[in-house]
């Protein structure tokens, strides 16, 4: 649900070169050479502008690589291509070569367009293809961030730019695995020349979003103390917000929509989370990123009369629905839905998604009008511990989503008989991630495809418990309660004299996840998970001692178990809890440690001794 | 390829005949008023059709050949019940080079029963470098109970379309369906017949006014197509329509049948077969090269069928292109393949035929309708001794004794040298093709801590599979396929070794052998003794879906016979004894059986596991008997092993 298209770009150079993602051999399969030249020209006076020249060599080292020949190149509103030529072993391809289509994948109208090189079959080692193109760019601001894509071998890359000697260009770049060797040529006044010559490619890792890439370069471009790609929260924040009317007046068919809700809402914070729920309720998601509309909202006029828009047009229609009730502090926020690069600094290239902040007495609640079931006060799990832009002109800054509903995304509560374990009963409530899961299916579908889709939502959840015949009992914005039968005969083991109950009820750990113990990269996880479980447990005839067991921190990640007496016999209760996504140097050994803990904990058992012969 | 024979055998029969055929009316939009009057019948549709995200009220179409060429109506009438749905509350249509649409007239009919209308200067239009062009709108304010109707026209002037396949029922319920095929009363028109189904069609007329003959399809209360596990495919038993035309005028139709499959081999005889060069020997080399180690017919046609596979890559084959241009050029498409493949068996003397196979897929073949759309799949036939070989030269890691499943059992035309070689039926595949074996060796020793020995031997489409996944891989890559192979998922696992056998020779069974610890299933206490099997112990598959019957809405195929046997072997401390309750279950039923066998001896548990799910055609209400030999419930999984420590 992401309609924030500039981050497109980032896309497009990625997919640029993504082609040769193929297998991993132990020889080289390809040598590329790589130069991308801009032109800006302009001055103090003449806006600036800037197209460039991009030429691509790949030559073929091996059997198993000859397969790929087909490149393709990006094209939006904003970054148009022109002049693409190609030769094959310096045979000009022909016109039947080229093509293209329109890439409408994320969205419903789009200028998005993929050309598609094909080449003839590759048919000996050392044969070579090549290609070029110019981009223009429809300002300045528009420069890409650059990527230098993990292939096979890449014998150079090289960024020239040519510009007016009062112009000064700053390469920011960003290593996610090693930092790699790089030359800076400024010895020309008005040439800039970035290199980077012979990088090996680096073996793809789970739980790292950065395999496509070997650096990412930000470009910095100023003349003066006047950025001219804007590079920092604030000039960004300016240079956004004077694409589009920032204060739209509402039509007069829609100038009182909301008057009766916002009139009854007691508080600002009532105020907003009535106009959060109006949008997500109301406004169909359906994307039309057709011109400029790429990166800018419509109106909001246009949004209400048409009933649909995407995450831009909703953010900027609740913003504007506040300020239209005379309620500051509501803003738009640019996000990334993906990790991204950790540059100090913004770009055009970092956001694909926009969502809404609203700041009070110094407090900022987050809240994400294109999601349907999230409620105000909360965000999806993709918008968890990115950072994101809040377009607040007196303090545009870039700040973390903080985890805000810290309630456990999935709790049970289950009535079990130690005797007869496999007729148990679970009251379930469910929360965040795990809560628009189900009513996406409560709403959506019928009869035994809702029961298989919460099964699907609660049972994967839990190890060796299973749960069936879910019936709804409260429906809230934030909540949903569910009663069902569970069934813990697996769960519950038992031998002549004894029964074992496990200390992990959760399956949380995966296992691929230790492996990334051997290296010192950054561990991405999509996931955070919390879950939480109560089994009242009857136990005639059997004895048990309290217990109580923790692992981790759950201040950051940790789980606890514990088995205390009740007077109907023992409560078993269980909590694994994982604030964070991303896992850095020390933070990651301690997690992976932790992980390690946990599975070792899955063979550990409550112990209940049978008491009566 | 697919319609070349076609245009062949109509440019050949093609003729003017001087007459004229009008463009037949279709229905025009329906009145806002009328649509809006529609509300009130779709009362309870809410509740009726809660599972779908809407109803088609009416859908209309018209596929209209006249003279000018081809035009095709549309009119469709529906309401809105999931208005999130993004792909019911929008309009996008594709049109064709040399397509034009027109006449787009849209009503969307609000619950409060308001009217909007919308025509083509509203749409989006998006064109791609192949001249089709996507043309899309947005509805604006719908909501639950709206109505929404489209009418647009696609022509084709100066264009004839040749042969059609019309799905006639819908991704959504149909309240009323109307297909009508029309066409200039003296042109050649055939409708594919759809076994012992009930025609499609149930009426013809004529309309004399515009010298024209109609098909018409008319049904109520339209069911939509569903998929679901173990069903069969759409054309097997959904509501569809193959149309054909034969010739552009009636009186030029004098070939028979059997003349006009005869008419289609010899194409691909000429324009496929015969493609040898007469200056070079590269074929005859090429072949040569690759078979000298051969010393079996058998060995040479899997030499040259893989080498095919390894080295000509599917894509475009010019026509002017001869074999030794496909050799250089090391691509070509799949039926200029399969014809290289014969030539090279042709060099070492190999008799084998070009076939044309129809896929099962496409549902029942009519040996009437002579069409290259029923029959698309080339592959090549080959009698070896008594062996009967299909192999499929471009299909990679196919192997030449395995037949994919839709092509087994099926229709397929024999071309040879002369052309025409009759019809035959394609083999089924072997039985053992379809078994797979798993043996496991545990050894658990005091402390706790598991070897496991595990050997797949996977045969047929489950080896081709995990081929193809290896296909290029390098060694590291392997090592990780082989870690997401691994039986246990819940373990603390550590992969000590693992071997792929028989990965490039194809016709043996594909064997994994993997050796790990695992160090978190058991736990050890001074009594007792506790393994968690994590899956071992589990007879079926992975199926986990509840089932209810009532809501099953399709028949039940099981398309080919499948078995899975597991050996395992428990070995653990002589001062250990099992007291988990064991003993071999065995559950039969229409669908196969899942059966397990025990043997307990002093420090050692086997356990034979067997699983059979026969090949079947049955009605929906038996699905519950299907889920228990294919879901979890069998009742033979044992989640847990206790053991009393004895020597405590």
């Amino acid at each position: 649900m992401t309609s924030f298209s500039i981050a497109r770009l980032a896309f497009v150079l990625l997919t640029v070169i993504s082609v040769w993602q193929c297998p991993l051999y132990a020889e080289h399969d390809f040598e590329i050479t790589e130069t991308i030249e801009f032109f800006i020209t302009g001055s103090k006076t003449q806006e600036y502008k800037a197209y460039s020249l991009h030429n691509f060599t790949a030559t073929y080292l091996s059997q198993r690589s000859m397969e790929h020949n087909v490149f393709t190149i990006g094209e939006s509103y904003y970054q148009t291509i022109s002049h693409i030529e190609a030769e094959q072993d310096d045979d000009r391809l022909p016109k039947s070569a080229f093509t293209y289509e329109y890439n409408t994948t994320d969205a419903f109208i789009s200028d998005f367009k993929q050309h598609k090189i094909t080449f003839p079959r590759i048919v000996r080692t050392g044969q070579s293809i090549a290609y070029s193109f110019r981009r223009d760019y429809r300002s300045i601001e528009f420069i890409p961030i650059l990527h230098l894509a993990n292939v096979d071998y890449i014998k150079e890359f090289k960024v020239v730019f040519h510009h007016p000697a009062d112009v000064t260009i700053h390469f920011d770049t960003w290593f996610p695995r090693t930092v790699l060797p790089y030359s800076i040529d400024t010895t020309q006044p008005e040439q800039t020349t970035l290199t980077f010559s012979g990088i090996e490619r680096s073996l793809p890792l789970k739980y790292f979003p950065f395999n496509d890439a070997q650096a990412f370069i930000r470009l910095q471009i100023a003349r003066a103390d006047t950025e001219l790609t804007p590079s920092t929260p604030p000039v960004f924040a300016a240079w956004y917000r004077n694409l589009f009317d920032q204060q739209p007046a509402l039509d007069s068919a829609h100038n009182s929509l909301l008057s009766e809700k916002i009139a009854s809402a007691p508080t600002k914070r009532d105020k907003v989370a009535a106009i959060h729920d109006y949008v997500r309720s109301t406004i169909r998601y359906v994307a039309e990123e057709h011109g400029m509309n790429a990166i800018v909202p419509r109106p909001p006029s246009t949004v209400l009369h048409r009933g649909y828009g995407d995450c831009k047009d909703r953010a900027f229609l609740v913003a504007s629905l506040a300020r239209r009730y005379g309620i500051d502090g509501v803003f738009m926020a640019l996000i990334n839905t993906y990790p991204t690069p950790a540059f100090t600094g913004t770009h055009v290239n970092q956001f694909n998604h926009v969502i809404c902040a609203f700041e009070e007495n110094g407090r900022i609640t987050f809240f994400d009008p294109t999601h349907k079931y999230s409620e105000f006060g909360n965000t999806p799990e993709s918008d968890i511990d990115r950072p994101t832009l809040v377009l607040n002109p007196a303090n545009a800054r870039v700040v973390a989503v903080p985890r805000q509903n810290t309630l456990p995304a999935v709790e049970a509560t289950i009535s079990a008989d130690i005797n007869w374990p496999g007729i148990a009963t679970a009251v379930i409530t469910l929360r965040n991630g795990a809560l628009a899961s189900a009513l996406q299916a409560i709403d959506n579908k019928q009869g035994m495809e809702i029961e298989n889709s919460l099964s699907a939502i609660v049972t994967p959840n839990f190890h060796k418990i299973a749960f069936d015949n879910f019936v709804l009992q409260s429906r809230s914005d934030t909540a949903i309660t569910l009663t069902a039968d569970a069934n813990l005969s697996s769960f519950i083991i038992a031998s002549p004299t004894k029964k074992y109950i496990p200390h992990l009820p959760f399956r949380t750990v995966d296992t691929e996840l230790i492996e990334r113990d051997q290296d010192s990269l950054d561990l991405y996880l999509s996931f955070r998970d919390n879950y939480a479980l109560t089994i009242n447990l009857e136990i005639k005839g059997y004895a048990s001692e309290p217990a109580q067991i923790a692992m981790g921190d759950m201040a950051t990640t940790g789980f606890t178990a514990s088995a205390q007496k009740s007077d109907s016999g023992m409560v078993l209760k269980y909590r694994y809890s994982q604030h964070t996504k991303v896992f850095a140097r020390e933070k990651k050994k301690e997690f992976i440690s932790f992980c390690k803990d946990v599975l070792k904990a899955k063979k550990n058992m409550f112990i209940f001794t049978k008491t009566e012969p | 390829m697919k319609h070349l024979y076609l245009l062949l055998i109509c440019a050949t029969l093609l003729s003017s005949c001087g007459q004229f055929a009008a463009p037949t009316t279709h229905s025009l939009p329906t009145h806002p008023d009328t649509l809006a009057a529609m509300r009130l019948q779709t009362a309870g549709y809410e509740e009726q059709y809660a599972r779908y995200d809407g109803v088609f009220l009416i859908s209309d179409q018209l596929h209209d050949s006249h003279s000018a060429g081809y035009t095709k109506c549309t009119k469709l009438c529906y309401l809105v019940l999931k208005p999130d749905k993004e792909w019911l509350t929008t309009f996008k249509v594709n049109t064709d080079e040399g397509e034009q649409l027109s006449d787009v007239h849209i009503s969307i009919v609000a619950p409060d029963g308001s009217v909007r209308t919308f025509g083509k200067q509203d749409l989006h239009s998006e064109t791609s470098s192949d001249k089709s062009t996507v043309w899309k709108l947005a509805y604006p304010n719908i909501s639950k109970g709206t109505i929404i109707e489209e009418n647009y026209v696609v022509d084709h002037p100066g264009h004839i379309e040749w042969s059609q396949d019309v799905p006639l029922q819908m991704t959504l319920p149909c309240q009323k369906k109307r297909f009508v095929y029309s066409y200039p009363k003296w042109w050649d028109v055939q409708v594919k017949a759809n076994g012992e189904a009930t025609p499609a069609f149930y009426q013809t007329e004529s309309d004399r006014e515009k010298n024209k003959t109609l098909f018409v399809y008319e049904e109520n209360m339209v069911q939509p197509r569903e998929w679901e596990p173990y069903s069969p495919y759409f054309k097997e038993v959904g509501k569809y329509t193959e149309i054909l035309v034969h010739s552009t005028n009636k009186q030029y139709r004098s070939v028979s049948t059997d003349e006009a499959w005869r008419y289609f081999a010899s194409h691909y005889r000429k324009h496929v077969l015969d493609k040898e060069s007469m200056w070079s020997g590269k074929v005859r080399s090429t072949t040569e090269e690759i078979t000298k180690q051969c010393s079996t017919k058998v060995q040479k046609l899997e030499a040259i069928t893989t080498y095919i596979q390894q080295n000509i890559s599917i894509g475009k084959s010019s026509a002017d292109d001869n074999f030794s241009d496909v050799l250089e050029k090391k691509e070509a498409t799949p039926y200029v393949s399969t014809a290289l493949a014969k030539k090279m068996l042709e060099k070492l003397e190999i008799p084998s035929d070009f076939i044309l196979i129809h896929s099962a897929r496409d549902g029942h073949f009519d040996i009437n309708y002579v069409t290259p759309d029923q029959l698309y799949i080339p592959a090549l036939y080959v009698a070896i001794d008594t062996e009967q070989y299909v192999v499929f030269p471009y299909y990679k890691n196919v192997p030449i004794d395995l037949i994919p499943e839709p092509f087994q059992k099926q229709q397929a035309l024999r071309i040879n040298e002369d052309g025409y070689n009759g019809f035959f039926i394609t083999p089924k595949a072997r039985d053992i093709d379809n078994t797979t074996d798993e043996k496991y060796t545990l050894t658990i020793d005091e402390e706790g801590k598991i070897k496991v020995d595990e050997e797949k031997t996977l045969r047929g489409f489950t080896a081709y599979s995990v081929r193809d996944r290896l296909d290029n891989m390098k060694p590291e890559e392997v090592e990780k396929e082989m870690k997401d192979m691994l039986t246990y998922t819940e373990g603390d696992i550590k992969l000590l070794s693992h071997e792929v056998i028989n990965r490039s020779n194809l016709r043996e069974p594909l064997v994994i052998k993997l050796s790990y610890e695992i160090d978190n299933l058991v736990t050890v206490t001074p009594e007792e003794v506790l393994f968690q099997t994590a899956g071992l112990l589990s007879p079926a598959s992975s199926y986990m879906q509840k089932a209810d019957t009532a809501e099953r809405r399709t028949p039940i195929k099981v398309r080919y016979t499948e078995m899975l046997n597991k050996d395992i072997t428990i070995n653990y401390p002589q001062s250990w004894s099992l007291t988990t309750a064991m003993e071999g279950r065995k559950i039969e039923n229409t669908f196969g059986s899942v059966e397990s066998t025990i043997e307990m001896a002093s420090g050692k548990l086997t356990i034979k596991q067997q699983r059979i799910l026969l090949k079947a055609d049955e009605s929906k209400t038996k699905y519950r008997e299907l889920l228990r030999i294919i879901g979890k419930n069998s009742g033979m999984a044992v989640p847990t092993l206790i053991f009393s420590a004895q020597g405590s």
